[in-house]
This record gives C-alpha cells, structure tokens and sequence, in this order.
C-alpha cells in the first residue's frame, strides 16, 4: 500500500513538475515572440498573444508580457490608420502590466518591461506614462545590487530618457555613460552612446 | 475713424499689450552688451530630432542626416514645421535664464500645437566653446485628425498637410456647413495664407437669425506675417451675409495676435488680440481688442481673466455692431435680450475660477477632462445709435451689464482638440440664460 501511494506521490509530482517545466517552455517561448515582435511585429504579436495569452491568468509574467505584446499591436495598428483600435490596445495593455506589477511587484523583470514600455508610450502616443515610469526606475534603483549587469545597464539608459524628458540633462548624461560603463558591448549601451552622440 | 487710424489702433494697442518695444529694446541691450558680458551665451546649432531623423538647424540652413535613419524611411513633417514653433534660432545670443525659458516655451508649443505627441527642448553646452550652447529638439509625431462638434453640426479635417504647418478642416451639418483651411508657414517662411466659407443654414444658427436664411453665407482670405512664434500679423478680407439676394457685408480687417507663456503655475499664460474693421461700402468703421490671461495655482485649479474693448465712432448696422450675445468668450452670459448686448462701443471684463475636478478615458482610449468653472461678467455697452436699419432696439439698457454663474467644460485634448463649454448664468435681475459652445474658453 505505501508503495503504491509513493508510486502515486512520484507521479502527481513528475506530472506537476512537467507541467511547470510546459508552462515555464511555453513562457519562454512568449517572451522570445515578444522580443521578436519589437522588431518585426508582423506574424510574431499573433504567436506571441496566442501563447502569453494563454498564460497571462496563471503568471504575473506572462501577464505583463501579454500587456506588453499588445501595446506593441497598438502600434502596428497606428501605422495601419486603425487609431481607435490602438487606443482600445493601448488602453488594454497598459491595464494588464499595472496589474502584473500589482500582482507582483517584487518582480524586477516586470518592472524592467514596465520602465521601457512606459518610455516608448509616452513618446510615440497621447498615452502619457512617465510617472509610471518613475516609480518603475525608482524601485529597480532600490534594488540595484540585486540586478544582472543587462538590467542595470537597461536602467542607466532608461533613467538617462526619463532624465532628459525631465530636463535634467547633466543626471542623464551621466546615466548615459554608467550604462556604458556597466554594461560594455551590450545593446542598451549602443543606444546609449547614440544617445549621447546626440546631445553632443 | 479713418482705416488708417484703425489700422494703428490695432497695432499700437497689441504692441503695448505685447510689450514688444520694451522686449527689442532689452534684447538689442543684451546684444551691445554680449561681447563684454560673459553671463550671455549664443546658440551655434539647434538639432531637431524627428522621431530618430536628425536635422542640424545652423546659420547655413536645415542639413539632414541621412545616416540617422535607415535609407529610404521618411518623416511625415518637415523641419521647417518644428523651426516654426521654436522661439530659438542659430545665433541667438542671449542670457543662460533666457535661453531656458524660450525652450521651455518652445517645449510648450509644440505640445500645445497637436502636431506632435512628445516635445523636448533641451540647452546643452556645445563642443563650440565655453559660450555656444547646442538645442537638441525632440519630437514624436502626433496624430493629425481633427475633430469637432457643436450646436447641430460636426467638425473634421487634418492638420500637418504636406508635412507643413496646414491644415484643412470642414463642417457639416443643419446648421453650419463649410471648410477652413490654413497654411502658416508657406514656404518655410512666417507667411501665413488662409481661407475659409461657411454656410450657416439650412437651419436657424445663433448670431444669424437678421436677415433673410439664403443670405447666410461667410467667407474670408487671410494673410499673415509671423513676426515671433507668438506674435501674428495679418490682414482679413471677409464678406458676410451674402448670397444668392445680398452681395453681402464687406470688411477689411488689419489684426494682431499674441500669446505669451507664463513660467509661473501651471500652464499659465496671457494673450490678446486687436482687430479694426473697415466697412468701404459703408465708408465706417470700429476697432476691439482682448487680452487675456490663466494662471494655474495647481494642476487642476487656475483663474482665468479676460478683457475686452471695442469702439466706432460711427453708428453701425446691427450686422456690423458689436456683439456681446452670441460671440464665444466675449459674451455677457446672462439673460439679457440680443438688443441689450450688441452696440457700438462696448467694454468688457470676466473672469472664471476653473478646476479640473475629472479626468477620465473615453473608449477606446481618449483621454478626456470635465472641468467645472465659476464666473463673472461685466459690460457697459453703448446701444445708442446701434441699428440705424432698424435692427436694434435704441431703447436699450445702456448701464452696467453682469452675469454670475456656473459652467462646465467637457475638453478632449491631444489627439482630438475637441471642446464643449456649457454655462448657465443670471444677472442682478435675476433674469437666466444656458449657452452651449465649442469652444475651450479663453
């Protein structure tokens, strides 16, 4: 009797850990449409919301990339002249990462989706989210030392945006050049060395 | 009055309004003492930043960076239409304090102008030198629709035509049906050339009930000189009344436009406007002018003050009085008859208490603020002789004129720049009128 209770134990726990191995696949795999669709949107936001979609009830994560993934449809339908379905998106979307982040707000991946989202929103629609954005850059700058080099270098180059728009452009400045100082060679320190190219 | 005379009437009251000689005589100083003066500093290049295309504004001319964006991508604006909201230029040499409130008034208007979602004006010191400073302007492109609506009719149109400062805007509906368009900066230059043609009908409209319906016919051509991004200009050739039995009421009218920002408060600013007429079918004459000023104690509260004059020395048809009823935010909004607030001369003073008290969203996602207002009005008006035809009544109250009451304004702003102004407002007699306009007041 206890053999087969432990058989049955191992079971539900293989069964659930595959599960959890399926959703965290399944995760990565959103996440990867996502990042595709920032730059390609066409054919990806669709693969990406099918799967995030399916997951944005059960992951906090999933849920702020699936918020995310829509914004990113917003803008594929402002450059198709569906305005009003970019603003039903971007309303949409929005909704879905501030309640990720409310859900979980320890999550500096979050946070870090939120930060740049917010960014680009408020440059590129009426949608106006830089104190989001604040509080966002505010919070990670808490917890720096728990950030990998990427997402602090992400940080510098976002807290150098806010700063400019703030028009603080010595503290942006400087948090250009920390970005490239922490985070050598990467993306975000390309963008900030342009970024600096451009105030220069 | 002769045209002449009202043509100085209007530019030396904008002038004092606008403080212009005072501003050129301080700006001509600061230039004499620039060389000696090391607190002065000079603009070697604005950078314009639209979207990621790079443009460097300099004593040369626009040069664009092809190598800022990839080949073939294309802004939907031009330059030109971002240089002409910008109060800073190449070679600009002014204080440090200065230099950073003329971004942030650039900064403003640009936002303000709807033709962009996001506006940074920023002053950085330049690679130049110690003294010359770089303007990195940046900008995201806005939407361009544009819509409206009021008693009985709809507005819509598009502005940023071409890529320029243009727009093309046109009304239909019972009562109002027309187009405007406006190019203000033709050819890269503060020319600004306009037209516009409205037939107020088939309906009864407000202000348009004299006369006969198939007469109520308004056009007008413009043409404008951009002397600051804030200071305009301009003369107006309109025909009024016309149509198929009336060649009309005809005017020229030499105008001044000014709008100045207030670095205090939130979103503070004052303005005005003067404006002659000259009649030459009726060899007359009159002249008016309004300043304006909002000063915002927060975010959401602000004082709104207005003033108005008008004055002709001539006694005018009631088509070409003076009109204290219908105008929007220039009207005495109580009960008083159509009679009571048209006439010769007039002078003007309101004031509102405005605050924001709900922002929300419209669906899809447009974002909409109700703003509730307290306000006042003054007026004496000089009925006397108004209505040589007969159309106004001689008897009318000439004393003081007042309203007090309540309003409330529904305000679409960015993208859509649509307005709705409803007030209700009693006099000391206690006599009571709703008004229902498009506009955002003064």
């Amino acid at each position: 009797m206890k053999k087969n209770v432990a058989c049955l134990a191992v079971f539900f726990a293989a069964m659930a850990i595959g599960a959890w191995s399926d959703a965290k696949s399944d995760l990565a795999e959103g996440i990867k449409y996502h990042n595709l669709a920032e730059v390609d949107p066409a054919g990806n936001v669709e693969k990406g919301k099918k799967i995030l979609g399916r997951l944005k009830d059960s992951d906090p994560l999933a849920r702020g990339y699936y918020g995310s993934i829509l914004t990113l449809e917003a803008n594929l339908c402002n450059q198709r002249k569906n305005v009003m379905k970019a603003m039903e998106l971007l309303d949409e979307g929005t909704g879905y990462m501030d309640e990720a982040v409310s859900s979980a707000p320890n999550v500096a991946d979050l946070r870090v989706l939120r930060m740049i989202n917010s960014y680009e929103l408020s440059g590129s629609s009426p949608v106006n989210r830089y104190a989001v954005m604040k509080t966002d850059i505010d919070w990670l700058e808490a917890h720096r030392k728990e950030l990998s080099s990427s997402d602090a270098g992400i940080l510098d180059l976002y807290k150098g945006l806010y700063c400019m728009k703030a028009r603080k452009p010595n503290e942006g400045i400087a948090a250009f050049e920390s970005c490239v100082a922490v985070s050598p060679g990467s993306a975000e320190a390309k963008e900030a060395e342009k970024q600096l190219a451009r105030y220069r | 009055m002769k045209p002449n005379r009202v043509f100085a009437f209007a530019v030396v009251t904008l002038a004092f309004l606008a403080g212009i000689f005072p501003a050129a005589a301080q700006e001509a100083a600061q230039g004499a003492a620039q060389e000696s003066v090391p607190a002065t500093v000079r603009v070697s290049t604005v950078r314009i930043f639209i979207g990621e295309a790079k443009y460097d504004w300099t004593g040369d001319g626009i040069a664009f960076d092809a190598a800022s964006v990839p080949s073939g991508t294309r802004t939907q604006l031009k330059p030109e239409t971002i240089r002409s909201f910008l109060s800073v230029r190449p070679g600009l040499i002014v204080a440090p304090r200065d230099l950073e409130r003329r971004c942030l008034d650039s900064e403003r208007r640009l936002i303000e102008s709807g033709y962009v979602y996001e506006a940074s004006v920023l002053p950085l010191p330049s690679k130049n030198g110690a003294v010359e400073r770089l303007i990195v302007v940046s900008v995201t492109e806005g939407f361009f629709g544009r819509f409206g609506g009021g008693g009985i009719w709809a507005m819509a149109g598009k502005a940023g035509l071409f890529g320029d400062r243009a727009s093309a805007l046109f009304w239909a509906g019972y009562n109002r049906n027309g187009f405007s368009v406006l190019h203000s900066d033709v050819g890269g230059t503060p020319l600004a050339l306009g037209a516009r043609l409205f037939y107020y009908g088939p309906g009864d409209y407000d202000g348009k009930t004299a006369g006969s319906r198939e007469n109520r016919f308004y056009g007008a051509l413009s043409a404008g000189w951009y002397l600051g991004p804030d200071l305009l200009v301009g003369i107006d050739g309109a025909l009024d009344h016309f149509g198929p039995s009336s060649t009309g009421l005809f005017s020229l009218q030499p105008c001044v436009f000014l709008n100045r920002y207030i670095a205090w408060g939130a979103k503070s600013a004052w303005g005005g406007e003067a404006r002659g007429y000259w009649y030459p079918d009726l060899e007359m004459t009159k002249a008016d002018c309004t300043a304006h000023a909002r000063a915002g104690f927060t975010e959401k509260a602000r004082v709104a003050l207005s003033g108005s004059v008008g004055y002709s020395a001539d006694d005018l048809p009631t088509d070409a009085c003076f009109d204290l009823y219908y105008a929007e935010d220039r009207s005495v909004r109580s009960g008083y008859s159509t009679d009571e607030l048209i006439g010769n001369r007039y002078a003007l003073a309101s004031a509102e208490l405005r605050y924001d008290f709900l922002s929300f969203k419209v669906p899809p996602a447009f974002p909409c603020t109700v703003q509730g207002f307290l306000f006042s009005d003054v007026a004496a008006i000089d009925p006397a002789d108004c209505g040589a035809d007969g159309g106004a009544d001689s008897s009318a109250a000439s004393g003081p004129l007042d309203a007090y009451g309540l309003g409330a304004r529904v305000i679409f702003d960015n993208p859509v720049f649509a307005y709705f102004t409803f007030t209700y407002g009693v006099n000391h007699e206690g006599d009571g009128r709703f008004i229902f306009c498009g506009t955002a007041g003064y």
